[in-house]
């Protein structure tokens, strides 16, 4: 595999094309929409759509300062502290006892050689201390992301791509999915996310990609629930007819770590709340 | 004079039965333009089908998106119809990074649908 | 009696044609089901599925279990063609989304 890449790598140079780092892709990406949205700040992408839609935003304001994240937040945070059958804690998994690090996932472990996300770990822990793991996509696992996310707020993304070119597969293979049409009805992620923010799908407007997994987990109005960033994932690959992927699978973990390296330094304003 | 009378008055006969024949099949022929103009538009609005709507202004549709451009003065834009089904069955043979689905490569719609969709569509 | 004769003959008649054209019908939907099923798989491997197959293929199940072999063949050839149609976009997508990338 190793060996491939810098083959691929060295063939793309080879051939005059211009290979792109990751750093290069996402200066790129801010410069795509602050050409598109010269008024708008770039710390107010966290907030979504609502950065670029003033009819919105007020509303918005006042659903968020009614806070409807804050049940699960509550019940996460419970979750979170309850030690396990064996005595143990989520904390004893985690760096920093599991506060303040939502800004370190998805990280790439030299270990395994996969991406980690948050949620995955949640997991891990809970199964190496012989619990049973969580569904991926809602519920206690939702709850206990949104509480570690909420010790977390204000502090910025740092997704790191370690030079090790199993990394960079993860991320080109997170980049690919992105800018690949999918479904019956051949729309990519970048088709709305990236080429359409702004406009509207029916009633929908279109969200920018940038500042889109700061403040996950989220509380849907549409769902009335909570929900993971991977819930949201296969909610867009339905909506363009495609079967979605399984929940922290490896395509989506890639895409994870890929959609999260664009939004670097942005800070994390998790749980969130949107339409 | 009788002559001419009935001249005239076989004539109109001839006329009228030759009218008669005409004008139920004009009259069929501009039901069925219009019939089909009214099939293409129920495929057109449907959200399970062409669902045009989600992303096209069309005159008479209610919550158009606007990701597309508005259908309008599609004869003008698009003379030659068979363009115009062309664009709908797949635009990204023209453009590979056209954000319209493919209709008939992706079978989203069927052969005789499609057709239906671009009566409508061309007298937008 | 002979007309017993004629309505046994006439009924086995039927019965002689009929049985042929149902295991026809039969044979020709599991073939048809077979190659939809084989080209979804092909579509998943690549993750590239789309969500109108697995419906198409229930509801061909659906119509071949109530008798209805021919309309379960029509289902079954359309998700086979909705299948390939996936993996040519699979395909088609391996190049094409590099020209998507923001430079
Ligand atoms: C057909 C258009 C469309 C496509 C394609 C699409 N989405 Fe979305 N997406 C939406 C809409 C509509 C929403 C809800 C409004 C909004 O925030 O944009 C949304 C919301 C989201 C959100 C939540 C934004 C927030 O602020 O909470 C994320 C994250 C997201 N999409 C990611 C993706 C990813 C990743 C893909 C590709 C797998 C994708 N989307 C493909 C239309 C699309």
């Amino acid at each position: 595999m190793k060996m491939l890449i810098t083959i691929l790598l060295g063939a793309a140079l080879v051939a005059g094309l211009a290979w792109a780092s990751p750093e290069d892709d996402r200066k790129a990406f801010i410069e795509h929409y602050q050409k598109r949205f010269p008024k708008v700040a770039l710390d107010d992408y966290v907030n979504g759509v609502y950065a670029i839609d003033e009819a919105a935003y007020e509303q918005w304001l006042e659903i968020e300062e009614f806070a409807p994240y804050e049940l699960a937040m509550a019940e996460g945070k419970e979750l979170f502290e309850t030690p396990f059958a064996n005595g143990k804690t989520y904390a004893d998994c985690f760096p920093n006892g599991g506060i303040g690090i939502r800004q370190d996932y998805p990280y790439f472990d030299t270990e395994s050689g996969q991406v980690k996300t948050l949620e995955l770990e949640i997991n891990e822990c809970r199964e190496k201390n012989g619990e049973k793991p969580y569904g991926y996509k809602k519920g206690p696992i939702a709850a206990i992301s949104a509480y570690m996310a909420f010790t977390s707020r204000g502090n910025k993304l740092n997704i790191v791509i370690p030079d090790d070119p199993r990394a960079l597969a993860a991320y080109e293979s997170g980049k690919e999915f992105y800018y690949s049409k999918r479904g019956q009805l051949n729309f990519s992620c970048a088709d709305c996310h990236v080429y359409n923010p702004g406009m509207m799908v029916r009633a929908d407007k279109l969200s920018p990609a940038l500042g889109h997994p700061t403040h996950f987990p989220v509380y849907r109005s549409k769902w009335d629930d909570m929900g993971t960033l991977h819930r949201r994932f296969d909610g867009c690959n339905k909506q363009v007819r495609a079967k979605p992927l399984p929940a922290q699978g490896e395509d989506y973990r890639n895409l994870e770590y890929f959609v999260t390296y664009m939004s670097n330094g942005m800070e994390v304003n998790g749980p969130g709340a949107r339409k | 004079m009788m002559k001419k009378t009935r001249l005239v008055a076989l004539m109109t006969t001839v006329l009228c039965a030759f009218g008669a024949m005409l004008l139920p099949a004009a009259g069929t022929m501009a039901e069925e333009a219009a019939s089909a103009i009214e099939q293409g538009k129920a495929i057109a609005f449907d959200r399970k089908k062409g669902n045009c709507l989600a992303c096209h202004m069309i005159a008479t549709g209610d919550l158009p998106g606007n990701i597309g451009p508005p259908l309008v003065a599609m004869s003008m834009r698009y003379p030659d119809k068979a363009k115009l089904r062309a664009q709908i069955w797949d635009s990204t043979a023209a453009n590979p990074m056209s954000t319209m689905p493919p209709f008939g490569t992706h079978r989203i719609l069927s052969e005789d649908e499609i057709d239906l969709v671009t009566e409508f569509i061309y007298v937008q | 009696m002979t007309k017993q004769i004629l309505i046994a003959g006439a009924a086995l008649l039927v019965a002689l044609s009929a049985a042929p054209a149902q295991a026809a019908d039969e044979a020709g939907y599991t073939a048809s089901c077979a190659a939809a099923e084989e080209a979804r798989k092909m579509a998943a491997e690549l993750h590239y599925e789309w969500n109108t197959v697995a419906p198409l293929i229930g509801k061909a199940g659906a119509a071949a279990k109530a008798g209805d072999f021919a309309k379960a063949v029509k289902l079954c050839d359309e998700a086979r063609l909705q299948s390939e149609a996936s993996v040519a976009q699979a395909k088609k997508q391996a190049d094409a989304w590099r020209a998507a990338v923001v430079k």
